[in-house]
């Protein structure tokens, strides 16, 4: 009986520390979900928001398309796609280790970045849809 | 001659009125909930949207909260979930405000400047009056802009328990290169 407590606590001691020092994936190895322009992307948030955030919220997806523009804040880099008609944007940050590739980018190239999908902002401040991406790397 | 002045006196107040709102949306705000007995609450948000009018003093900050990037999966999730910050519902913290005693600093010229800033946090619909000291360095038009300082969880409605896991009273930090 005791033996079997103690296994127990074990058990629940290892499960504990297992869940505790989870960590995502490296981005790079996972396969996304989805694989969409940023334009496409950007008129998919823009016409319908709701089924958008319902379908590509938390996913992993892999997104080409023309720089717009690169914006750094500390040593930090993040890369934007802009609808130039609306304002409205998708903008990524990078997982650590990645941002410096993401910083050589300059505006106008053809890129194919693999992120976390946080979902859509209406902002208030800007007037525009704001789509952010979360762990993002540079995969072409 | 006239359309030549016409054209260069918009030209003028276009660049003026542009001049005068410094913006970013890669603003980085990062906040630390940590406990002696859990480092895992912390997280950083590196797309906020911030704003500063040079000319009334106005100071916008606008955040996805799904963005705030944990280094645990179990507590990002648990940080969206419906008892925590619920993002489903309130998809954005934001902080609208001013700052203090405007006219003793000149952002047009290069300088470090120690500014006081007050304005509304507001996090699940549920708005606080906020004052924190910050600090702005001018570099050739450039706005860097930091601060540091602490909100209180249960001011938003957030119950953290005997708080020995998440810290009752989380620290923020923001940075932001306005331009």
């Amino acid at each position: 009986m005791l033996l079997a407590i103690v296994l127990m606590a074990l058990l629940c001691g290892a499960v504990y520390y297992y869940v505790m020092n989870l960590t995502f994936s490296d981005t790079t190895t996972q396969k996304p979900a989805y694989k969409i322009s940023a334009m496409d992307l950007l008129n998919a948030f823009q016409q319908d928001d709701s089924a958008a955030n319902e379908k590509y919220t938390e996913e992993i997806l892999a997104v080409s398309g023309r720089v717009s523009a690169v914006e750094w804040a500390d040593t930090s880099a993040t890369v934007k796609f802009v609808d130039s008609l609306t304002g409205s944007y998708l903008i990524f940050d990078f997982q650590a280790g990645a941002s410096a590739e993401a910083g050589k980018l300059q505006p106008g190239d053809s890129v194919l970045l693999k992120g976390s999908c946080s979902g859509s902002i209406y902002s208030q401040l800007r007037k525009v849809h704001m789509i952010s991406f979360k762990r993002s790397v540079v995969a072409q | 001659m006239k359309k030549t002045i016409l054209f260069f006196s918009l030209l003028t107040i276009t660049a003026f009125s542009f001049a005068q709102v410094k913006q970013t949306t890669s603003a980085i705000v990062a906040f630390d909930a940590t406990t002696p007995k859990d480092a895992l609450p912390k997280a950083e948000n590196k797309t906020v949207i911030a704003q500063l009018n040079t000319k009334t003093g106005e100071i916008g900050f606008e955040a996805a909260v799904k963005n705030f990037s944990f280094s645990n999966p179990l507590i990002q999730e648990h940080f969206n979930e419906e008892r925590w910050m619920n993002s489903g519902k309130f998809p954005a913290f934001t902080f609208i405000g001013k700052i203090n005693d405007l006219q003793k600093y000149n952002f047009s010229k290069n300088g470090v400047y120690n500014v006081t800033v007050t304005g509304e946090m507001t996090v699940k619909e549920k708005s606080t009056v906020v004052t924190t000291p910050a600090t702005i360095e001018v570099k050739n038009g450039t706005l860097m802009a930091s601060a540091n300082f602490s909100i209180t969880l249960a001011d938003y409605g957030i119950s953290v328990g005997d708080g020995s896991k998440i810290a009752p009273q989380p620290k923020i930090t923001v940075s932001a290169e306005l331009k």
